[in-house]
C-alpha cells in the first residue's frame, strides 16, 4: 500500500515539471533549420550573396547594434506602430461604441466601414503620402488605419451581442444610458475589445511595413528596403527577424492583458 | 374604483372587495397581444401596500408577461397599469424591481457589485453608508462572508439570493418576483421561501409573486391570483386567510390549495 501512494505521489510531481518545459519543443523545429541553413549555405547550395549563413546575420545585426545605429531604426518602428495602435484602437472604441449601441450610428457606417476594410493597406500609401507627405504623420496614421478595423468591428459585434438578459435588468433598475454603458455593456464586450485589440495589433505591423518600405529614412521596414538596394540579404533576413520578434512581443503583451483582465 | 368592487371569490376579477387609491399596484382591464397572439385578456389586480400576492396559472398563461409590463419591459398594451398612482408607461416602473427566473447577474462582477446595481439613482457609490447599506442587505439574505465571489462561484441558490438582495437595494414600492424559486431543489426552495418571507415581514415591501408552485403560491401569499386559459384572464382569487407563521403542513393550506387547483380546472 505504501508503496502505490508514493509511486502516485512521484509521479504527480513529476508531470509538471515535465509540462512546464513542454514549450521547448516548439524550438526544436527551427533550431533544426537554423543548422539546416548553416549547412546548404557552407556546402554551395546557395550562394552567400542570396543567403548568407545565419552567424553572417548575427554578427551584421551585432555590429549595428554595438555601433547603436540599430537602436535608432528600432525605436523609429517601435514608436510609429505604438502611436498607430493608439489612434486606431481610440477612433475604433469611439465607433464601434456607438455603432453598437445605435442602430442609426450602425445604419449609418456599418456598411461603409465594412467595405473599407477590405481595401489593402498598400493601397492607401500613395494617397496618405500625397495628403500628408513623407513625414511622420503619414506613417503612424496609415498604421492607425490598419489598428482601426478589427478594434471596430470586434467591439461593434460585441456591443451588439450583449445578453439581452442583462440589458433588461439594467432597463428595469433604471440605469440610465451611461451608466449602463459603464457598468453592463462595455464590460460585456471587454472580450470582444481584446480581441479586436489583437487583431490591430497585428495589422499595425503589416502596415508600418508597408509605409516604411516606401517612405522612409529610419526603421526597420527602411532596414529592410535598404538590405535590397545595398544587394545584403543578411540585413534583409535580420530585418524580418526583427519584425517576427516585435510582432510576437506585442502579440504575447496584449494576451496577457487579455488573461488579466478576463479572470472569469 | 368603487365600481370595481367585486365580492371576494368572484370568478372574474383579482380585485380586492375595497381596492383604492391608496393600493400600490392597480391594473385594469390589461391587454397585452403579440401579433395575433393574445397573451393577457382583460386583467383586473390591485395588491394593497404591503400585501403579499401570488400569480398562479399553467404555462403560456401569461404570469410573465404580467410582470414584464408592470416592470415598464414591455411598454405597448391596452388598459391601465398603475404602481404608486403612476401608469407604469410614465415612470410607474420606477418604483418597480424585479427579480426575474434566471439569476441574471453580471458574471464580471463581485457580489456587492452586483447588488449596487440596484442602488437607486442619486445614492452615491462611494458614500461609506452606501457600502454599509449593500453589506447589510447581503446579510439580510444569508450571504454574509461571500461579498466579493463572483457569480461563477455560487451555487443557484445562492445567485437567486443575491439577485433578491438587488431587488431590495431598488427599495421598490412593489417587488416583482418572477418563479425566482422554479429552478432550486426542493431543499435549496424551502429555504428561500422563508427567507423570502423574513424580508418581506421586515421591510413591508409589497410583492408580486409569479409561480406555477401551488403549494409554494398557499404558503406564502395574503391572495393567490389565479390566471387561466390562453388567453390569460383572471379565472379567480383566492385569500389565504391564515396566521403567519404557518406551517406548511397546516390543514387550512391543504384546503386553500384544493381551491387553487379547482379554479385552475385541473
Amino acid at each position: 500500500m505504501a508503496t502505490t501512494g508514493r509511486t502516485y505521489t512521484v509521479g504527480r510531481a513529476a508531470l509538471p515539471n515535465a509540462d512546464r518545459f513542454r514549450w521547448l519543443l516548439g524550438l526544436v523545429v527551427p533550431a533544426v533549420l537554423v543548422v539546416v541553413w548553416h549547412l546548404a549555405v557552407s556546402v554551395g547550395v546557395f550562394a552567400p550573396h542570396q543567403l548568407p549563413e545565419p552567424l553572417r546575420v548575427l554578427t551584421t545585426f551585432y555590429g549595428m547594434a554595438a555601433s547603436g545605429e540599430l537602436w535608432g531604426h528600432i525605436a523609429v518602428t517601435v514608436q510609429r506602430v505604438l502611436f498607430g495602435v493608439i489612434i486606431g484602437v481610440v477612433v475604433g472604441v469611439l465607433f464601434g461604441t456607438l455603432t453598437g449601441y445605435y442602430r442609426l450610428a450602425n445604419d449609418l457606417f456599418d456598411p461603409l466601414f465594412q467595405s473599407m476594410k477590405n481595401i489593402p493597406s498598400l493601397a492607401w500609401v500613395p494617397l496618405f503620402l500625397l495628403w500628408f507627405g513623407i513625414g511622420e504623420s503619414a506613417k503612424v496614421l496609415l498604421i492607425a488605419v490598419g489598428a482601426f478595423f478589427p478594434v471596430y468591428l470586434n467591439l461593434s459585434t460585441g456591443i451588439a451581442g450583449v445578453s439581452e438578459d442583462l440589458l433588461e435588468v439594467a432597463a428595469v433598475y433604471d440605469l440610465g444610458r451611461i451608466e449602463e454603458l459603464r457598468r453592463v455593456i462595455l464590460p460585456a464586450a471587454l472580450p470582444s475589445l481584446l480581441v479586436g485589440i489583437r487583431g490591430g495589433v497585428g495589422l499595425a505591423w503589416m502596415f508600418v511595413v508597408a509605409a516604411e518600405l516606401i517612405a522612409a529614412s529610419q526603421g526597420i521596414g527602411f532596414l529592410l528596403s535598404d538590405g535590397r538596394t545595398l544587394a545584403r540579404p543578411d540585413i534583409i533576413i535580420g530585418s524580418i527577424l526583427l519584425f517576427a520578434f516585435f510582432g510576437n512581443l506585442s502579440d504575447l503583451g496584449v494576451k496577457e492583458v487579455e488573461k488579466r483582465v478576463i479572470t472569469q | 374604483m368603487s365600481s370595481l368592487n367585486k365580492k371576494q371569490g368572484d370568478t372574474s376579477s383579482g380585485q380586492r372587495p375595497n381596492a383604492n387609491d391608496k393600493d400600490a399596484l392597480v391594473v385594469h382591464d390589461l391587454t397585452k397581444r403579440y401579433d395575433e397572439t393574445v397573451a393577457l385578456d382583460g386583467i383586473d389586480l390591485a395588491v394593497a401596500d404591503g400585501e403579499f400576492v401570488s400569480v398562479v396559472g399553467p404555462s403560456g398563461c401569461g404570469k410573465s408577461t404580467l410582470l414584464r409590463v408592470l416592470s415598464g419591459l414591455e411598454e405597448r398594451f391596452s388598459g391601465r397599469a398603475v404602481v404608486d398612482g403612476e401608469d407604469v408607461r410614465d415612470g410607474g416602473s420606477d418604483d418597480v424591481g424585479m427579480v426575474f427566473q434566471e439569476p441574471r447577474l453580471l458574471p464580471w462582477a463581485d457580489v456587492r457589485e452586483n447588488v449596487a446595481v440596484g442602488l437607486p439613482a442619486g445614492v452615491d457609490a462611494d458614500d461609506p453608508k452606501t457600502a454599509t447599506r449593500i453589506d447589510d442587505l447581503i446579510e439580510t439574505v444569508g450571504l454574509s462572508g461571500f461579498e466579493d465571489h463572483r457569480p461563477g462561484g455560487l451555487s443557484g441558490g445562492m445567485a437567486q439570493r443575491v439577485s433578491l438582495a438587488r431587488g431590495l437595494a431598488y427599495q421598490p414600492s412593489v417587488l416583482l418576483l418572477d418563479e425566482p424559486f422554479s429552478a432550486l431543489d426542493q431543499l435549496t426552495k424551502y429555504e428561500q421561501q422563508d427567507n423570502l418571507l423574513e424580508v418581506w415581514e421586515a421591510r413591508g415591501t409589497t410583492v408580486v409573486l409569479v409561480t406555477h408552485d401551488i403549494e409554494e403560491a398557499a404558503y406564502l401569499s395574503d391572495r393567490v391570483v389565479v390566471l387561466g386559459g390562453q388567453p390569460g384572464r383572471v379565472v379567480e382569487a383566492v385569500d389565504v386567510d391564515i396566521a403567519r407563521p404557518r406551517r406548511r403542513t397546516d390543514e387550512q393550506l391543504v384546503a386553500i390549495r384544493e381551491a387553487i387547483t379547482g379554479a385552475l380546472g385541473v
